[in-house]
């Protein structure tokens, strides 16, 4: 069937509808990619997009939290913010999880919302939900349109809330009526670069800076712990700077993980409940601690009666909120991380500390020896994850993209693979959400079509967005897909192993065949299980020029080491 | 009992952003005012509740993240 052409090019026209508004502010914020679903009540918007789809990429998910996810990979992968359309009621509902997402992890986003006509709203109407109040809570800001003319205000302010300060998730609910009305003045969008209460300025002095500067030049057993807002602030260079004037070993949280190269002499691993043993061990032995962009999440501090008692912290913060939220800093930098290290360097001196870096490389020797060892070349004969993905980071020669699900492969790809380039591990990691990783990395492509992308996935978290094979199949996005099958919710079975007598509730799963379902779908598919085929059968996704599922069948019941279990302290992390 | 004043934009929806925030806190509200100033631009929003030193520290920086809150404080004479 012929599809209609429309006469003009609504921006042509003198009389601009609130659709068309939210079109056209789109336009001027320079958005290029849309992640979405249409319904009744957007329909007027997505009427309206027909008109622009010439100059915005919609991609139709198959669920609105793929949606969402897809958005974070896209704005993570490219810096930019990621937008999302959804319908009113179950549309927006379905967001939930991934605007909860995103306010966790620091991601910007914009989503735009239908909403029933503005008379019909609070009479239970179909597919009517109170969604200013179920996103309040999950929002950086949120705000219903029911005028035509507040749309290019309201589009502006959500772009400009949800990119500055610490980044997060914005949703912009637009009634139909509001859709439908035509605008009383001429459209006019204008970006909005600061409000009235709401401040992004940077709360440092000379002397915070200062005595920053002389606990740093003071310090004989310095740590830096690096986190989500180094990458997001734009500020690897000027960290790595920092790190070799002073010599300081660095640890990244698990956001700040691949924002230094793995094989950096400074780099002395992963802070947190599965990260590498010195780090954890030894931030209960530094004397300062430089945090730059981090906020001590308790994955990150254990027990916090016994975390870093004795270290004097120097906190690097954009959000004042998290400033001695959870940890008390002795000297609180509030601001851009990239703008403060720049003034900080200057400062310090030219600095080394060879008994301390002796230190940790004495306490990896030990993780080396006791986990790494076994677990990358197992008396198993069934595949690790740790050795599935030493073979992809071989293979990508470690500067692929890896988006990582949530659960063992996703501390596994953290702990295994050889980060070799800057953003370059993207997970859920504040909200801890399964079913993540395939839309992010389809979103991710997007965003960054030049990079490799791979997703790293379990079999319980696949089976959660698994939908969103169809629209990587439908936009043929190239991504490599490999999910890590134990037949387990591996994560949940290993605590059940450790900690409830080995109690199994409810955590083996009996998964249909993915490679089938994936050729279902049109995406390309291999299932690899011995040890002799893993080499290939990785080539071979990688080679591949579409979109590639490995499905790879690891050792059912692998446990993660180090651990530090519930309530111990960053000094009591287990081995084994 | 402490009693915080919450100055914010007047505008639909804010009222249920502030006190968002003493519900994930765990903080039960003992009285609360709103008035909005003659202009009606601003609110005072008058919260008085039952609240840790330790916890009025969290809780306003937390409040003073809504977009919409132009400052929160301890009113005087509440002490911490």
């Amino acid at each position: 069937m012929a599809v209609p052409q429309k006469a003009a090019s609504p921006t042509a026209k003198s009389t601009c509808t609130g659709a068309e508004a939210v079109m056209r502010s789109l336009v001027a914020e320079g958005v290029e990619t849309i992640f979405g679903y249409p319904g009744g009540a957007i329909m007027p918007i997505y009427d309206a997009l027909y008109d622009f789809n010439h100059k915005v990429n919609h991609i139709l998910v198959r669920h609105e939290q793929g949606a969402t996810h897809a958005a974070e990979g896209y704005a993570r992968a490219s810096g930019k913010v990621g937008v999302v359309f959804a319908t009113s009621g179950p549309g927006a509902t379905n967001l939930i999880t991934g605007l909860a997402d995103a306010l966790m992890d620091s991601v910007p986003m914009v989503c735009v919302v239908g909403q029933v006509s503005s008379g019909l709203l609070g009479t239970d109407a179909f597919q009517e939900a109170n969604i200013m109040s179920v996103c309040a809570a999950v929002t950086k800001w949120n705000y219903q349109v029911t005028d035509a003319d507040e749309v290019a205000d309201a589009m502006a302010k959500a772009f400009y809330v949800a990119r500055s300060g610490k980044p997060g998730p914005v949703v912009i609910e637009v009634t139909k009526d509001a859709q439908f009305a035509e605008l009383k003045k001429p459209f006019r969008y204008t970006p909005v670069t600061q409000l009235p209460y709401y401040r992004t300025d940077s709360g440092f002095t000379r002397k915070n800076l200062q005595d920053a500067a002389t606990l740093l030049n003071e310090a004989q057993r310095p740590l830096i712990l690096a986190g989500n807002g180094v990458g997001i602030a734009g500020a690897e260079t000027a960290l790595l700077q920092l790190a070799e004037k002073t010599e300081t070993p660095v640890a990244c949280t698990l956001h700040g993980l691949s924002c230094i190269s793995t094989s950096h002499t400074l780099y002395v691993g992963m802070l947190g409940m599965h990260g590498n043993y010195a780090p954890n061990l030894l931030t209960n032995q530094a004397d300062v601690l430089l945090a730059v962009g981090m906020r001590f999440d308790d994955r990150v501090t254990g027990n916090l009666n016994f975390y870093a008692k004795q270290a004097k912290v120097i906190h690097i913060e954009i959000d004042p909120s998290e400033l001695n939220k959870i940890v008390k800093a002795d000297v609180p930098l509030l601001g851009d991380a990239l703008a403060i290290l720049e003034e900080l360097t200057p400062l310090l001196n030219t600095n080394s500390h060879p008994m301390w870096l002796n230190e940790f490389a004495k306490l990896d020797a030990q993780e080396e020896e006791k986990v790494r060892r076994n677990a990358l070349y197992p008396n198993k004969e069934k595949l690790t994850m740790p050795e599935v993905i030493q073979v992809l980071g071989e293979q990508t020669s470690g500067e692929a993209m890896v988006i990582a699900d949530v659960g063992q492969h996703q501390m596994m790809a953290a702990r295994y693979y050889p980060f070799r380039k800057r953003k370059s591990y993207f997970t859920s990691g504040g909200l801890g959400t399964m079913g993540f990783a395939l839309p992010a990395a389809l979103g991710a492509k997007t965003g960054a079509p030049d990079r490799e992308i791979v997703a790293v996935i379990g079999d319980g978290c696949f089976q959660m967005t698994i939908q969103e094979l169809a629209t990587i199949a439908q936009y043929k996005v190239p991504v490599k897909v490999m999910v890590l099958n134990n037949n387990f919710l591996g994560m949940v079975r290993q605590w059940q192993n450790m900690f409830f007598d080995g109690r199994y509730s409810f955590v083996k799963m009996e998964n249909p065949d993915f490679t089938e379902i994936s050729k279902a779908f049109g995406i390309q598919a291999l299932r690899v299980e011995k040890r002799e085929d893993l080499p290939g059968a990785v080539q071979q996704m990688l080679q591949s020029e579409g979109p590639f599922l490995l499905n790879v069948l690891v050792e059912n019941e692998e446990n993660v080491f180090p651990m530090m279990p519930t309530g111990a302290a960053v000094d009591g992390m287990l081995l084994e | 009992m402490q009693t915080l004043k919450i100055y914010t934009e007047n505008k639909i929806g804010v009222l249920e952003k502030v006190t968002t925030v003493f519900t994930r806190n765990r903080v039960n509200i003992m009285t609360l005012n709103l008035r909005a100033n003659a202009l009606q631009e601003l609110s005072l929003i008058s919260v008085s509740a039952d609240i840790s030193q330790e916890l009025a520290q969290k809780v306003i920086p937390q409040l003073k993240r809504i977009i919409e809150v132009a400052d929160a404080k301890l009113k005087e004479g509440s002490k911490l």
